[in-house]
């Protein structure tokens, strides 16, 4: 089993983790802005690099993303040095210069000590970083890849197809949940949901009219695993009902 | 026609070559991009047409042949004849009556035609003799120009596919072991070993292999792989068959920008080719290899060049390369193990292998072996393609092939690496160009371009320039480059534009370095290279565009002040040229420049015979409107 | 092994459970935010606490696309890893028991029992027995037998 030195800490770890899995789960702060368990890395904010360097090559050190790195045996990691702070205060900057009114970048920048940014801010602009775990979602984990990027370099953004509503959504809101800036507007009322400028029919508890996913979605799960097609007929608190009405019939045996 | 084996592969070589002795005379004619410019597709037409009507019988005896780039774009378009080595420049359709009236009749040579040295004012007819290819030594590039790039029997007579027969009746292991005596390093930048790359892939796990061929050439300027995807194809393809043999793969791609249409064109022929007659499929000349070949086309995005973009996009998804923490060897196109080699590196393969690892020792240094294409553009005054033996000094480069600077202007300096390459000032010019040196001063060796600059570019716009176009062609994935770039051009913008302050100097520097360590891939990595090289060996002019608002290039347009001294002849040169009418004067008076209406283009400094029209700083930022 | 027991004749209707549960999970007495609901049904003057049954094989995880619910084998309990969670309510929809919650002032929030760590607050703090967290023998017979002896301990 690798050992690896965190901030002097010797640390144990399995092989193929990251030095960011390893960094969480004994609770050594590294900030991360494009990153989420549930989505492949993608090494893209550039706010968890850290320091590497290892005794087998004397001299030599690099900066690296912790969420991508794997661990190797001896490996050295600061997570904390001078250096580092200065690239995540630089890529802070940056970020608060491109989203002025994001109180998420504002205070994560204020943190490694940007109050205001040293470089020209974007006014018009929306608190989209382009961390890209919106699209990343909905393609790898939902499966459905409704949105996507356009343009690249400076003029990159989050869009979806061809600038319309995207006819492969379905609604689930989950890049809005993932969102680390909550840019994504969703409006949500008892009957429909907007995302993405389509509205969505919510899919309605057929006892008591209440509501969790949107017809779409609800399609597209029964398609997705063969369910019979009522099977998510019942909303949570209704499916309550039928389940302690069984238990008590339960317990009159 | 089907060769099942090496037997009769080289009985048609024979043949190939019996029908080659018959020739008398061949005609090449240069097709390469900037020959075809000029219309070397006229010259040829003309051409047939004409020995046509002579009644001259062009399948035997002589033969008209479309080639690749001679290289030497500056003169074009080109004609050369063999067996002769009489090489023609600049020939229009207007001189096919005399070429055949004189050189194909009667051997003899038209002499406005052939090159006149500009330094020594001597003429020289002969191909070698020409300085431009003299100090050449051309392995990469030895078919280009020499042959018809869509003729198997062509390309078989100049000793093709000898390096795939010999490689056949070696093992694997032992064609890797020849490359790493060779020494030969990737030519598309980075340089890496390219039997290590080759050995880690044969180690990695996977059901498959990929080889794949980069020829996603997009620095500006430069068009060397261009140059051989075009005009020498099966070069190409016969060194990513004995790569497929040597790391067991079973399936190869070439991943070609679509803004290269012929590449495209004659890398299909020549596949078409190669399929039909057994030497892409299965069972190649009865070795047991199967090995085929796709062309993949990019979508000309500068970022794709990248290895793990290119194979993004070869996999058809958005081209945005990936941290590479795990090599591409390992886990590359589709996540299997992928060699990855640039079209200059496979054109050297067959090459080694035929002659041997120890022959290709000969040529270069001790850590960088054999030879290096470069894209010689700029003010130089012969611009073309050109290969060199690695560890050549900058100065033989521009001074000796390519001739001098223009118009014997001063020499400011070199752009090596394409747009992420550093500035080379002229201190610095004894430099070898091989892998290291380069990368040592803070630019690199790169895919080969090289762009020369005189005293009349402003290195504050050169930086400005590589920055403008890498924030385009950024994909945009990573907060340093995408934000950091476009941050790096504001900055610049300010300081073009006269309002910079040196704090904005010290703040591109710090954010520079920022994206230099911060940056997810190369591109990134070594945007900042040309903003840092230019700040190290030029701060002088940086600190006179912001102190003085000065742009001594007289490139800035906002800190350009053009003012006519009294050397003036009155020629009236400078008013016919003035595109705004600002300059008004009769003859024998001064001539007078109205600052309002100058927009500082230069194009009256350009023609003053006398140099009297100079350029000044201006005395407030934005007193000149830009 | 330790297992949440519902006793639904021993239960009053007393709530204590619901705002225990509360104010362990969100520092506030607001029965909506409670993981147990006890629901009343007044034909048989009956009532039953309702909680997650931490089944063995459970909808909720397979229906999670991301893996963010997990089983935690210490104490037998079906966890939510919010790290992992990207709201798309999957769990919700799947669970067939209507066990999986949904805050429904954040969108795409989830919670569900997840047995307070092993000390679970409802049980301790319920006044009568109707929701006991003792040890009890892991199932091994048929279903027949299994309700046997489950009636045999209720009574």
């Amino acid at each position: 089993m690798p050992e690896i030195i965190i901030d002097g800490r010797r640390l144990k770890c399995e092989e193929g983790e990251t030095v960011l899995d390893v960094c969480k789960r004994n609770r050594i702060e590294v900030p991360t802005l494009c990153y989420h368990e549930a989505i492949e890395s993608w090494g893209g904010c550039r706010l968890c690099m850290v320091e590497i360097s290892h005794p087998k090559w004397p001299g030599w050190s690099n900066w690296v993303t912790a969420c991508l790195y794997p661990v190797q045996d001896g490996l050295v990691v600061g997570t904390n040095t001078t250096r580092v702070r200065r690239l995540r205060a630089t890529v802070l900057d940056l970020l608060l210069a491109r989203c002025p009114n994001s109180s998420v970048i504002q205070k994560l920048a204020a943190e490694y000590g940007v109050e205001d940014t040293n470089y020209e801010p974007r006014l018009d602009g929306d608190n989209c970083i382009l961390c890209g775990l919106c699209v990343r979602v909905c393609d790898e984990v939902i499966g459905v890849t409704a949105i996507g990027t356009a343009n690249r370099g400076a003029s990159k953004e989050i869009s979806e197809p061809l600038k319309e509503p995207p006819v492969d959504c379905i609604g689930c809101a989950a890049c809005a949940y993932v969102c680390p800036t909550d840019v994504i507007q969703v409006i949500q009322t008892p009957d429909y949901r907007v995302i993405w400028d389509r509205t969505f029919d919510m899919y309605k508890c057929v006892e008591c009219g209440i509501s969790h996913i949107t017809v779409e979605q609800k399609d597209w799960l029964i398609a997705k695993d063969n369910l019979p097609a009522d099977y998510y007929d019942l909303c949570d608190i209704c499916k309550r009902k039928h389940t302690a009405e069984k238990q008590k019939e339960l317990s009159m045996l | 026609m089907r060769f099942n084996n090496i037997k009769q592969l080289e009985e048609h070589r024979e043949q190939a070559l019996k029908n080659q002795q018959k020739v008398k005379n061949t005609i090449l004619v240069c097709g390469g991009t900037g020959c075809l410019a000029s219309g070397a597709r006229d010259v040829e037409d003309e051409l047939r047409k004409q020995l046509a009507e002579q009644g001259i019988d062009m399948e035997v005896e002589l033969q008209v042949k479309i080639t690749g780039c001679h290289g030497f774009c500056e003169r074009g378009p080109i004609v050369s004849f063999i067996p002769s080595g009489i090489l023609y420049e600049k020939v229009k359709p207007k001189h096919v009556e005399e070429i055949i009236e004189k050189t194909i009749k009667n051997d003899k040579i038209v002499t406005k035609l052939i090159y006149k040295d500009p330094a020594t004012k001597k003429k020289v007819q002969q191909y070698e003799e020409i300085p431009f290819y003299k100090h050449q030594t051309r392995i990469a590039l030895r078919n280009i120009g020499q042959l018809d790039p869509t003729s198997l029997d062509d390309y078989l007579v100049r000793d093709g596919f000898k390096g795939l027969v010999k490689a056949l009746g070696m093992k694997p292991g032992e064609i890797v072991d020849e490359i790493d005596k060779s020494g030969l390093r990737g030519r598309g930048g980075g340089g890496f070993p390219t039997a290590r790359k080759w050995k880690s892939c044969i180690k990695a796990e996977g059901e498959k292999r990929y080889i794949i061929c980069n020829g996603d050439e997009g620095d500006p300027g430069a068009f060397m792989d261009r140059s051989i995807m075009e005009g020498d194809p099966f070069d190409v393809l016969e060194g990513m068959i004995i790569g497929a043999y040597a790391i067991g793969c079973e399936e190869g791609f070439i991943y070609v920008r679509q803004e290269y249409p012929l590449a495209v064109v004659n890398l299909r022929k020549a596949i078409d080719i190669l399929r039909e007659v057994g030497l892409l499929g299965e069972n190649i000349l009865g070795s047991g290899l199967n090995f085929d070949i796709k062309i993949a086309r990019g979508g000309g995005a500068f970022v794709c060049g990248e290895s793990s973009a290119l194979m993004k996009s070869v996999a058809g998804k958005i081209g945005e390369p990936r941290a590479k923490y795990i090599h591409s060897t390992e886990k590359g196109l589709y996540d299997l193990p992928t060699v990855l080699n640039n079209v200059e590196t496979f054109v050297n393969i067959p090459i080694i292998i035929e002659k041997g690892g120890d022959w290709f020792t000969q040529f270069g240094t001790e850590k960088s072996r054999g030879t290096k294409a470069f894209a010689l553009v700029g003010r130089v005054n012969n611009t073309g393609l050109v290969e060199v033996p690695m560890g050549i000094t900058l100065r033989e480069l521009i001074f000796e092939i390519g001739g001098g600077i223009q118009k014997g202007r001063e020499f400011k300096a070199v752009q090596t690496g394409g747009p992420s390459g550093g500035c080379i000032p002229n201190e610095l010019l004894d430099l070898k160009v091989d892998f290291d040196e380069l990368t040592e001063q803070g630019s690199m060796m790169g895919s080969g371009g090289m762009i020369v600059m005189d005293e009349r570019t402003c290195m504050v716009d050169v930086a400005r320039y590589f920055l403008d176009f890498l924030k385009e062609e950024s994909c945009g994935k990573c907060v340093p480059c995408r934000e950091g770039l476009r941050q790096l051009t504001a900055l610049y913008d300010r300081i073009v534009a006269g309002y910079g302050t040196l704090e904005d100097l010290d703040k591109i520097e710090w954010l520079a370095q920022d994206v230099m360590i911060g940056s997810l891939c190369a591109l990134g990595k070594s945007a900042p290279n040309p903003v840092l090289s230019t700040i190290q060996f030029f701060r002088d002019e940086y600190e006179e565009h912001i102190r003085d608002k000065h742009c001594r290039a007289g490139v800035c347009k906002a800190l350009t002040r053009l003012v006519i001294h009294d050397e003036c002849i009155a020629c009236g040169k400078c008013i016919e040229v003035c595109p705004t009418d600002a300059i008004t004067g009769a003859k024998k008076t001064v001539h007078v420049l109205d600052q309002e209406k100058c927009i500082a283009c230069g194009s009256c400094v350009e023609i003053c015979p006398v140099d009297c029209i100079k350029v000044e700083p201006v005395k407030v930022a934005g007193e000149v409107a830009s | 092994m330790k297992q949440l027991i519902i006793k639904p004749k021993l239960c009053t209707n007393c709530h204590i459970c619901e705002l225990a549960c509360s104010f362990k999970h969100s520092m506030e007495f607001d029965l909506a935010h409670s993981r147990v609901k006890t629901i009343f049904h007044a034909e048989d003057d009956l009532t039953v606490p309702e909680i997650c049954l931490q089944c063995i094989d459970p909808s909720c995880m397979k229906g999670c696309p991301t893996g963010a619910l997990y089983l935690d084998d210490r104490i037998n309990c079906i966890r939510v890893n919010y790290d992992s969670c990207i709201g798309c309510l999957s769990c919700v929809v799947s669970c067939p028991f209507g066990n999986m919650l949904q805050d429904r002032s954040k969108p795409g929030h989830v919670y569900k029992c997840d047995l307070c760590d092993g000390d679970p607050v409802c049980a301790r703090f319920c006044p009568t027995g109707a929701l006991t967290y003792v040890e009890i023998e892991p199932l091994t017979g048929s279903v027949e037998m299994e309700l046997e002896k489950v009636e045999a301990e209720v009574g």
